[in-house]
């Protein structure tokens, strides 16, 4: 062949090399764990828009429906002043607006945060989120408050009613509904020091969530702790009251 | 010569590569992982389905708005009141309902067990009655009840032994769930394959499941008495 050759087989082989590179740096980006890839920050930027304006939207009916309730319990209560009837009426519906978790409440209590292991205690390897994937342990805990004697209980600021569900839907765990992720922050009204060693008994639900599935939950306990209400409207469709 | 053409030829591409990527991003240039974008989305998600739930709400007021106008106009305020109440104390579950729905039945299996297998498998725990209330909640249930006991928020479902408690009352097998809702929904949420019903089905239990006409469900019997829960004034807004 002829005497040039050498040279230009050594800028092919540069541009291999490089290519090789870069071959190498996207294939990690998108290959290696496709929640670590990398995409540039202008989606981000979109994103981040779109939320700020969702929140606003959010923001604004939240201020008119406070307008309206008030509204509705100008109407409501109008008569309770001339009437011992409509009072008591209007103190009843109260009180079981509060059972049904239809109100903000507040007073003693705990919150659990439950966090996904650390990367380096996570031996499973799919990636997947292992507090989702077990919700069942949620429920459990629920539960296990329940029987503790909590009064009210919130997962992610879900209330938990009489009627709600935890599903897991695809990358989501949906709590009334609503789509939530890690970490789980649990609350509950109740004797904080009961609440807490009912989670914290040996071989119970805390010790099962660090050991076997090495969570990472905390336990705190309040003086005060603030519970949301369920913020959707309930309607039956199949159950009717019994004559 | 051929040398520098093959030069000038990669720094010409390499050149429009770079002007490419320079220009696909205006402004900064940051590179962010998957998982920021992934969380942006799941929040605007669940933003959206709150959006969703508070329009709902804000039609339910106008129109109790709307009611409670009429009803005032002729002196019926109490009697909207009542009705109400009664609402409140459905969704509450204190209220005794009736609808469609399904009839589970939910027991120890009664096969061998299978050399060195521990018994527990063929047990009924409470973590399995969780699940299938919780599998019923899925699909839509709208009162249920365990043995005759409603599950409200505050139930708990407590394997006490070879009993099951459940607002403070203990029951022996078979475990009987009602719950009232589409029954052909309610039906699959215990039968349809990969449920938690049928698990536990082809471990060995007992688990059936039949739609019913009318399905009633009683109502909450304990009474519910506060003492660490307060209710949180509603601010004063002019």
């Amino acid at each position: 062949m002829s005497k040039f050759n050498l040279k230009t087989n050594i800028i092919i082989g540069l541009v291999s090399v490089v290519l090789g590179i870069v071959f190498s740096i996207q294939y990690k980006a998108v290959n290696n764990d496709y929640l670590e890839s990398l995409f540039p920050s202008q989606r981000a930027i979109q994103l981040e828009n779109e939320l700020s304006r969702t929140m606003a939207e959010k923001e604004n009916l939240q201020e008119q429906l406070e307008f309206y309730e008030t509204e509705l319990r100008d109407i409501k209560e109008s008569e309770s002043k001339e009437s011992a009837v409509i009072k008591s009426l209007n103190e009843e519906i109260l009180k079981f607006r509060v059972i049904a978790g239809f109100e903000d409440v507040e007073g003693e209590g705990i919150q659990v945060a439950i966090e996904d292991p650390s990367a380096e205690m996570d031996y499973s390897g799919e990636g997947g989120s292992v507090i989702m994937y077990n919700y069942d342990l949620i429920l459990s805990m629920i539960n296990i408050m329940n029987a503790a004697g909590a009064e009210a209980i919130s997962v992610n600021n879900q209330r938990i009613i009489a009627m709600t569900e935890i599903h897991l839907a695809g990358n989501n765990l949906n709590i009334n509904n609503v789509p939530t992720a890690p970490p789980f922050v649990v609350k509950a009204i109740g004797n904080s020091d009961t609440l807490e060693a009912a989670l914290n008994i040996r071989y119970g639900i805390v010790w099962e969530m660090r050991e076997n599935y090495k969570l990472q939950v905390g336990i705190k306990k309040f003086e005060n702790i603030i519970i949301e209400k369920y913020k959707d409207v309930i309607k039956f469709r199949y159950a009717e009251p019994v004559e | 010569m051929g040398n520098k053409f093959y030069i000038f030829m990669m720094a010409c591409i390499v050149g429009l590569l770079m002007a490419f990527t320079l220009n696909n991003t205006s402004g900064e240039y940051r590179i962010v992982p998957f998982k920021v974008i992934n969380d942006y989305k799941k929040v605007i998600e669940k933003e959206q389905v709150e959006i969703q739930s508070i329009r709902n709400l804000l039609n339910e007021t106008n129109e109790k708005i709307e009611y409670f106008k009429g009803e005032q106009a002729e002196g019926n305020v109490g009697k909207a009141l009542k009705n109400e109440l009664d609402e409140y104390k459905a969704s509450a579950g204190l209220l005794a309902l009736e609808g469609p729905g399904v009839l589970v039945i939910l027991s120890d299996g009664d096969r061998e067990l299978i050399e060195g297998e521990d018994p527990n498998n063929l047990l009924v725990h409470d973590i399995d009655v969780l699940n299938i209330v919780n599998d019923l909640k899925i699909s839509g249930a709208e009162a249920i009840s365990l043995n005759g006991q409603r599950v409200v928020s505050i139930s708990e479902i407590n394997c006490a032994g070879p009993t099951i408690k459940i607002n403070d009352r203990v029951y022996s097998q078979p475990y009987i769930i009602k719950a009232i809702g589409n029954p052909d929904y309610l039906q699959a949420a215990i039968k349809a394959p990969g449920t938690y019903g049928n698990l536990l089905k082809q471990v060995g239990l007992f688990v059936e499941a039949n739609t019913s006409v009318s399905i009633t469900v009683p109502a909450y019997e304990e009474q519910i008495e506060y003492k660490y829960l307060k209710v949180i004034e509603r601010s004063e807004k002019p």
